[in-house]
């Protein structure tokens, strides 16, 4: 989940659980199989040959339940090809079935693991210019910080960063802070945060004033001290938001915005129930759409990819999956989807307040690690 | 005689070469990827270095395994209690009944571990079907999940059925004309009980107590959908390290601590169990 939204449903959260079992062996295969992803991604300088021309069916890797079916269907008929989709549970168990060398032509990644993904060459570069639609992307993501290489590796394609969700009439001291959490005795017990190690350190680095990715010792430790400080008030680390806020478990839940809007739509008392951007900062992602290195069909992602940001498919693909997409057609699609719940706005303030995410590696990797056990265990 | 051996070791054969490569292979491998790293695509690289181990024995591990540890040996000793006057009362006194109890014991699990648990989670919640009803009645709440209690309780119906099936095969093999005798010879109800029936299913429920504590001892999936901020199992955390943390390596150095901790306790209990099973034999044989 990695933070960057998509459409968590119990079903989700149910596979994810033992997609557990299964990264292992996705794990042995990548180190059988072969040993790098493709030297296409990694290449650079040579302009990407890539053209947005039919060129097979398309083997799209996604989250289950993240395309408006609608979408699709008018693209195959359009088109005159089929597109299968075959999911993945974590961006993680992506990055490591991806890395096994299996040939998805298009792939739902994350802005939070494309520099992996790119230097391990296992996306390919496109031009921007050859798709038509590309000028519907806002400039923001026109030139995101996750994806400003020679090349372009993605286009967005869909966010909704994680704020702090809450019960109006049993919460009364929200503030607009990351501190909230730890400021809010009328709901010992009832506050939960993401079982996620990045969006949980993450705000505790951010509410410390320290960098989202920092590598310092010093750092990471002091903002898990404060973690081990809120623990005793939490009810419970999860990813299942709208479950723990349903049920009644929680009063103040760490939480995505998609997971907040669901849990507002399935309310009985949604005007309970309100949401708030801390102004610290925000631990930002976004998913994007990436060409596979071994794709088969490389022009048909990316003919693909130029449908998928024409206005119309933009804004019911957003009505769909309930996450701007980054595009002019898209915010408004959002913009309509969340006029009762004012405070779920992603626009301008919150892009500006985004601090984004990067997975991992090395020595930041087992550092994050550790102090997350320490946290958790 | 020797020509059926030779049969029989054909027909093995097949079996053992599939136990051999779906098993034995991966099992070699993360012990293999245990002291390996990865590469910055997470995919493991063949190495040899103990930082995984090292990150594995660090002390803020301990409170983790130490309450895998107290969960499985709690879940057992309730299953025990909850499975043999179960396992007993279907071999003695339901009569044809039994063994529709048993099936009606193991059906639950033509429903998949998950969606169960699910149901429990429903259940317990703080605005769920129980405390609703509590609520209605005028007794007040009661906060379950995400306490101890709730992930001990997810476990003991997860496996109890593990208990009572062996339970009930043994005592199903038991001659109650034993129990008589015991009678027969002045024996209260509770010194026969201890003296000629729990003996005798001592099989039972080893073996009983073995299927319900090794994979308890590794499940993740009742502590991370029933249990709150203090139950997280040693399970947890290996399953943390495939999903999220990219950190398969690390995972996979868990995963063979906990394995060999399986192992001891097996061999801790086979010791334990023939040195009873042989003193049983003693004592029946002086008897």
């Amino acid at each position: 989940m990695s933070g960057s939204p998509r459409p968590f449903t119990r079903r989700t959260a149910l596979k994810t659980t033992f997609a557990a079992g299964l990264g292992l062996a996705a794990g042995g295969l990548a180190a059988c199989g072969s040993s790098g992803g493709g030297a296409a991604g990694a290449a650079s300088g040579a302009a990407p040959k890539v053209k947005p021309v039919a060129d097979g069916d398309l083997t799209w890797f996604t989250w289950e339940g993240y395309v408006d079916p609608k979408v699709v269907k008018a693209f195959e008929k359009e088109h005159g090809v089929k597109v299968k989709l075959t999911f993945f549970d974590s961006d993680d168990l992506m990055v490591q079935k991806l890395a096994t060398g299996l040939p998805y032509d298009l792939i739902t990644t994350n802005s939070a693991y494309n520099k992996r993904l790119i230097a391990g060459g296992l996306v390919q570069p496109f031009d921007f210019a050859q798709l038509k639609n590309s000028g519907e992307i806002v400039s923001y993501f026109q030139a995101p910080p996750y994806d400003r290489a020679e090349h372009r590796y993605s286009i967005p394609y869909g966010y909704g960063p994680a704020g702090i969700l809450y019960r109006s009439d049993k919460v009364t001291s929200a503030a607009g802070s990351w501190s909230d959490l730890w400021n809010a005795p009328e709901a010992k017990g009832k506050i939960y945060v993401i079982g996620q190690v990045d969006e949980t350190i993450g705000l505790s680095l951010i509410r410390n004033g320290d960098s989202v990715v920092s590598g310092d010792g010093g750092q990471v430790t002091k903002a898990v001290d404060e973690l081990l400080k809120l623990k005793p008030s939490l009810g419970g680390i999860s990813a299942d938001i709208e479950g723990d806020i349903g049920g009644g478990n929680s009063w103040m839940s760490h939480a995505w915005t998609g997971s907040a809007f669901r849990a507002i739509q399935a309310s009985k008392q949604p005007e309970n129930l309100k949401f708030e951007f801390p102004k610290e900062g925000i631990c930002m992602g976004c998913d994007t759409l990436s060409i596979g290195a071994k794709a088969k069909s490389p022009g048909t992602a990316l003919l693909f990819m130029d449908w998928i940001l024409k206005p119309e498919n933009s804004s019911k693909n957003v009505t769909y999956t309930g996450y701007p997409n980054g595009t002019t057609s898209g915010d408004q699609a959002y913009g309509d989807l969340i006029k009762d719940y004012p405070f779920l706005d992603l626009g301008a303030d919150v892009l500006a307040n985004a601090k984004w995410k990067e997975s991992a590696t090395g020595a930041r990797l087992s550092l994050w690690n550790q102090q997350w056990s320490r946290f958790k265990a | 005689m020797e020509r059926f051996t030779r049969i029989w070791n054909a027909l093995l054969t097949p079996g053992a070469l599939v136990l051999l490569g779906l098993f034995l292979v991966p099992l070699a491998l993360v012990v293999v990827f245990s002291f390996g790293t990865v590469d910055i695509l997470g995919r493991p690289v063949l190495g040899f270095t103990t930082d995984n181990y090292s990150q594995v024995f660090q002390s803020y591990n301990l409170p983790a395994v130490w309450r895998t540890v107290l969960f499985s040996l709690a879940t057992t000793a309730i299953c025990v209690a909850l499975a043999y006057p179960v396992a007993y009362y279907c071999v003695r006194f339901a009569g044809r009944l039994g063994p529709v109890i048993i099936v009606a014991v193991v059906a639950p699990w033509l429903v998949d571990y998950l969606v169960r648990i699910y149901a429990w989670r429903t259940l317990l919640s703080d605005g769920g079907i129980i405390n609703n009803l509590l609520g209605d009645v005028g007794l007040g709440q009661v906060h379950v999940l995400g306490t101890s209690w709730a992930v001990i309780l997810g476990l003991v119906y997860g496996y109890l059925p593990l208990m009572i099936l062996p339970l009930y095969a043994t005592l199903g093999t038991f001659d109650f004309r034993l129990v008589e005798a015991g009678k027969d010879l002045y024996g209260t109800p509770r010194a026969v009980f201890a003296h000629v029936t729990l003996p005798a299913s001592r099989p039972g429920i080893v073996g009983g107590c073995l299927l319900v504590f090794l994979p308890v001892l590794g499940d993740f999936a009742t502590a991370q959908f029933l249990g709150g901020p203090n139950t997280t199992m040693a399970g947890n955390l290996i399953a943390s390290q495939f999903t999220e943390a990219g950190a398969q390596t690390v995972g996979a150095a868990f995963a063979v601590v906990l394995i060999v901790l399986l192992v001891a306790t097996l061999a801790l209990t086979f010791g334990l169990a023939r040195r009873g099973l042989a003193a049983a034999a003693t004592a029946g044989a002086a008897a």
